[in-house]
């Protein structure tokens, strides 16, 4: 058990060190015109991270058949549901935590390599001066609001493997960005100077809402042999073309025209990378 | 089994970056942020010119001016700076944000101009309007080249430890300017500066114009205008006055290096008039013993002050009318029926049946029956000297003078008297109400209407600012006063120009900004001669060409 304890933390430490780095990127590095070197960041986070959990799962998940025997001791009851001779469905209900939110879900197993999801997540993210844009002197708070439901189902490929590739789809209640740039020094322009108040602010904001396809894998175990365990997912969103809106007052106020390019630029923004880390309570 | 299971995991998460970076494009990608720097109101152009339209002397390309007067601290350049400075002719001015102008409460300043080799320039302007741009021209005297219809004369004299002999200056007949007049110092006058203390100087210098009424070049160039807004008259102060001029004078006297602003016993002044001048208060010829008052104006702040009424004489030298006063002050003099204004509006409707959708530069004025300027008339509700005319353009000026009996002219020439090219009959402007007068212009050469857009472009952020100013734009060898003056209101502007025809376009924000090209029904290019350069381009349907023009800004 010593061991495994060890190997787990092995997987941590990689995250952590690579988490130092995505937040430092996130405050530091989300100027507009380097999301794709931040994103590069992110996805490379990712794989590494990956990497470390397939490593892990070698590690840690050498006896898939234990599974159906400590269930059974645990939860006798369970047999009654089973629709094929020799399987008992198993459920369980799930809290998880990543990059599209945190949400729960109920998982039902209703066969051996085939499992259901059903589940709620949001994603109430306010990062007030978290960045600056060079081209004003000002503030930008950024928020982040995603709110679905979403079915999805697991299927287990390879038995006991602990690999799981998942599909779905959500329907995202409300999945909007917004940027708010105010201005908070005097700004010269030639010879005139704006006050932070004629400069007035502008907020942008982009919507995705709607069905959104999901595709993805899983790794780690689904079911807990106990009463919870730990599993990830990795995969995408394929969100419905978002809607983008720039709303200006003062100085601003001729941004407002830009909302047309803006929409255009960011038409092919639909994929939302889905990291999660999954708790899971047996039920 | 495990590498099954790595390249598997490593397939899907390669298909997912792949995805991810083949839909990324910026979010900024051909986006320019834009700030609206407009924040200041109703521009006003002011563009100094010599007042002598044949002198090929020109003003000096960058001159100082002053603002004065009671609300000179709202006045900024149109740019946001307050280094008020004429630059190639040009002034643009603006009024700060906080200034609220209305006929009731209107905004008013005195600009003051000392230009070497010239008169002082002084006239005061009244805004009215807080977003109505208008625009101004100034007319400079040119001491070697005084305008047709003014005389001027430079002599210098000695004097004893600031004190004069007999001193007689008299300006010489020149031209159509048949009117002399004389200053008279007598012996032991003592010169004074501006604080009334004596001057010990050795030599005196006295420059006089003096300005006659029968030449609109000279009637233009008249220091101050006439439509005076502050005015003391015996102690009280009056407003919104016009003048009916008998002629002006501008005495400028230097002991020394000193301004000389004052005498230890007043100088006696003698002007010829013309012969032509019609008493507004009789609406007949002038005749001896008609009086006309004598006003005095502070040229630097724009105060004007009666004086005294003098009585028309019949010279014993030269047999004309002429009129004499003294003068214990150095400043401008003015000799001057003046008229209150009536209570009246007058509504000016203007109609120009052909060409259809044409849109000249005319200056449009207010004339007595003599036909001697009395006001420019302007789409805003002050005095200016010229407006873009078009048919069916609808302007009310809310204060004419109660002079009985004035008319309305169009000129296609600024200061041109030749170019007159239409007029309505005498009416009273105080009881007419609505006027209407009927331009017939020449077939103009084909037009094309052009819309700008022009902006500053941050040399060192991804932004561009709307701006207003002022462009002008004018074809190669023209005159000045064929310039068009369009301003630029949140970086747009309509006008129509000549198709075909190459243009300089020129602004001045801060710097001076140059461009040349044609405007033309193709797309064209604005190559940079001085900061200024974009594109142009042409749509058939409605014939219009769209310029978008750039100039360079430091944005901090």
């Amino acid at each position: 058990m010593a061991n495994e304890g060890v190997n787990k933390l092995m997987i941590i430490l990689p995250f952590l060190k690579k988490r130092g780095n995505l937040t430092t990127c996130i405050k530091t590095n989300i100027r507009l015109h380097t999301k794709t070197t931040c994103m590069k960041t992110v996805f490379l986070f990712l794989f590494i991270g990956s990497a470390f959990i397939v490593k892990a799962q070698d590690i840690t998940d050498r006896q898939p058949n234990q599974l159906t025997t400590l269930q059974s001791e645990i939860y006798p009851g369970s047999a009654m549901h089973s629709i094929i001779p020799g399987f008992e469905p198993r459920k369980e209900f799930s809290v998880f935590a990543g990059t599209q939110g945190f949400g729960a879900d109920f998982r039902y197993g209703f066969l051996p390599k085939l499992t259901a999801r059903l589940g709620a997540g949001v994603t109430p993210v306010n990062l007030p001066n978290a960045f600056q844009v060079n081209d004003f002197n000002s503030e930008l708070s950024l928020n982040i609001n995603f709110t679905n439901v979403h079915l999805l189902a697991d299927f287990q490929p390879f038995e006991g493997s602990g690999f799981r590739l998942a599909f779905g789809a959500g329907y995202f209640i409300n999945g909007t960005t917004s940027l708010t740039i105010t201005p908070d020094n005097a700004s010269k322009y030639g010879n005139i100077v704006l006050t932070p108040g004629q400069m007035g602010n502008m907020i942008i904001t982009s919507s995705w809402q709607g069905v959104a396809p999901y595709l993805g894998l899983g790794f780690f175990r689904t079911f807990p042999r106990l009463f919870f365990n730990v599993n990830l997912d990795l995969g995408t969103y394929y969100l419905s073309a978002p809607t983008t809106t720039i709303v200006a007052i003062g100085a601003l106020q001729p941004n407002e025209a830009n909302n047309d390019q803006l929409q255009q630029n960011i038409s092919n923004y639909r994929w939302l990378p889905v990291l999660q880390l999954n708790i899971n309570f047996k039920l | 089994m495990k590498a099954k299971y790595f390249l598997t995991r490593a397939t899907a998460i390669l298909i997912l970056i792949t995805c991810y970076f083949n839909s990324c494009k910026k979010p900024t990608d051909g986006i320019t942020w834009t700030v609206n720097t407009d924040v200041y109101k109703s521009p006003v152009l002011i563009r100094f010119v010599n007042a002598n339209n044949s002198s090929s002397t020109q003003l000096p390309s960058s001159f100082s001016v002053q603002i004065t007067g009671q609300d000179a601290d709202k006045v900024i350049m149109g740019d946001g700076g307050t280094d008020f400075k004429v630059m190639n002719g040009f002034l643009p001015l603006a009024l700060v944000s906080t200034a609220t102008p209305s006929p009731a409460n209107p905004v008013v300043f005195n600009v003051y101009a000392t230009i070497p080799g010239f008169a002082p320039v002084s006239q005061t302007f009244i805004v009215t309007n807080d977003t109505m741009p208008v625009s101004h021209v100034l007319y400079a005297v040119e001491y070697a080249n005084p305008p047709d219809g003014t005389s001027f004369k430079d002599q210098n004299d000695i004097l004893t430890n600031g004190v004069s002999g007999d001193i007689t200056i008299t300006t010489p007949a020149v031209g159509s300017m048949t009117e002399t007049s004389t200053i008279n110092i007598s012996g032991g006058t003592q010169m004074l500066d501006a604080s009334g203390n004596a001057i010990t100087a050795s030599g005196l210098e006295t420059k006089v114009i003096h300005f006659g009424t029968g030449t609109q070049s000279s009637v233009l160039s008249f220091p101050g205008g006439f439509n005076p807004v502050d005015i003391t008259y015996n102690g009280q102060a009056l407003h919104d006055l016009t003048f009916k001029t008998g002629g002006f004078l501008s005495i400028n006297m230097t002991a020394g290096s000193t301004q000389v602003k004052g005498f230890s016993k007043p100088i006696n002044v003698a002007a010829e008039l013309n012969d032509g001048l019609i008493n507004p208060l009789t609406n007949a010829p002038l005749n001896v013993g008609d009086t006309i008052p004598i006003w005095s104006m502070n040229e630097q702040t724009g105060q004007w002050k009666y004086e005294s009424t003098a009585t028309v004489y019949l010279s014993t030298t030269s047999g004309k009318k002429a009129i004499s006063f003294q003068a214990s002050h150095l400043s401008c003099w003015n000799i001057d029926w003046w008229f209150a204004a009536c209570g009246s509006t007058l509504t000016v409707k203007v109609h120009i049946p052909s060409p259809a959708g044409f849109r000249p530069q005319y200056e449009m004025v207010l004339v007595d029956a003599n036909g001697q300027y009395l006001g420019g008339l302007y789409t805003d509700d002050t005095w200016g000297t010229v407006a873009t005319l078009y048919d069916g353009l609808v302007t009310t000026i809310p204060r004419v003078p109660d002079i009985g009996q004035a008319k309305i002219v169009v000129y296609t020439r600024r200061g041109d008297p030749t170019s007159k090219i239409a007029e309505t009959a005498l009416f009273n402007p105080c009881t007419q109400g609505t006027i209407d007068i009927t331009i017939n212009p020449p077939a103009p050469p084909q037009l094309v209407n052009v819309h700008l857009n022009v902006e500053g472009k941050c040399t060192n952020k991804n932004i561009v600012t709307e701006v207003s100013t002022w462009v002008y734009l004018y074809k190669l060898n023209s005159a000045w006063w064929d310039w068009i003056i369009v301003p630029v209101i949140k970086g747009q502007a309509d006008l129509q120009l000549e198709q075909g025809a190459t243009y300089f376009v020129v602004t001045y924000y801060g710097g001076w900004y140059v461009t040349q090209g044609v405007f033309d029904k193709t797309n064209t290019n604005f190559p940079a001669q001085n900061g200024l350069e974009g594109t142009a381009t042409y749509n058939a349907t409605t014939n219009t060409v769209t310029a978008n023009l750039t100039f360079p800004l430091t944005c901090q």
